[in-house]
């Protein structure tokens, strides 16, 4: 969810995610960024990303971005999520 | 550095060119803000990175294990006389799991072809059954090749 995440507002190669990624975190979301890649492919294989190889300061990068398929099942994703932040809420305000 | 650790996670059984090229990207990338040493460490050990990024490979195990058992089954009923049939599946089984699992192709070789000699020296004292890990041998190399030779090309 969190890559599908920071991919609909700003494609990028994995590089650039992972970076995105932590800066949004606030540096709380330090991955080994090895382990990012294989998800990444596992989205793309299940069509929620799309991959194009750009050529950007002389370097050849895998751009991904989100796919239709991606998009609906990050709403979906929220949604759940919302519903479990809000239910935790709910049991730790009481 | 960086090649040294590409040239890792290939020994570990990454052989996805487009992989490769992916990582070999980004830690150039990591490499431009902090060094080489520390782009390679944050991003993983190659043991675990490699893991990561290779296929599952119980299929390869279920599919060796249960045709190299059948295998033997139907070459050891009376009723069954075509030793020639029986190799050459060993030889094709062989190389369709090493085809699915590259790394390590030894492995096949026992995973196919030790039901049969262990079947027929069980039951008839025949060690000459051991000639079907030649076969297996032979098909695993293949497939392994096969699957190196197969892999996503890298981008132009």
């Amino acid at each position: 969810m969190l890559l599908l995440a920071v991919i609909r507002d700003s494609p990028g190669h994995g590089y650039a995610v992972i970076q995105e990624l932590r800066r949004r975190s606030n540096e709380a979301l330090k991955l080994p960024e090895g382990t990012v890649y294989p998800a990444l492919h596992r989205l793309e294989s299940r069509g929620l990303l799309r991959s194009e190889w750009s050529f950007e300061s002389n370097r050849r990068r895998c751009v991904y971005s989100l796919t239709a398929a991606g998009r609906s099942a990050l709403m979906q994703e929220q949604r759940a999520w919302a519903n479990f932040v809000h239910a935790v809420e709910g049991v730790l305000a009481t | 550095m960086i090649d040294r650790y590409l040239r890792e996670l290939r020994r570990r059984g990454v052989r996805d060119e487009r992989v490769l090229a992916e990582v070999r990207a980004h830690l150039e990338d990591a490499a431009q803000e902090g060094g080489e040493a520390a782009a390679v460490e944050a991003f993983g050990p190659p043991r675990v990175i490699a893991r990561r990024f290779r296929r599952p490979e119980w299929p390869a195990w279920l599919v060796a294990l249960v045709f190299g058992a059948a295998i033997a089954y139907i070459d050891s009923r009376p009723t069954w006389d075509d030793t020639g049939v029986t190799a050459f599946s060993i030889l094709v089984v062989s190389a369709a799991v090493a085809v699915l699992a590259p790394r390590h192709p030894w492995r096949w070789i026992f995973a196919v072809g030790a039901w049969l000699p262990v079947v027929e020296i069980t039951q008839t004292g025949n060690a000459g059954s051991i000639t079907a890990l030649a076969f297996a041998t032979v098909g695993a190399l293949l497939g392994s090749l096969l699957s190196r030779g197969r892999s996503t090309p890298a981008p132009a």
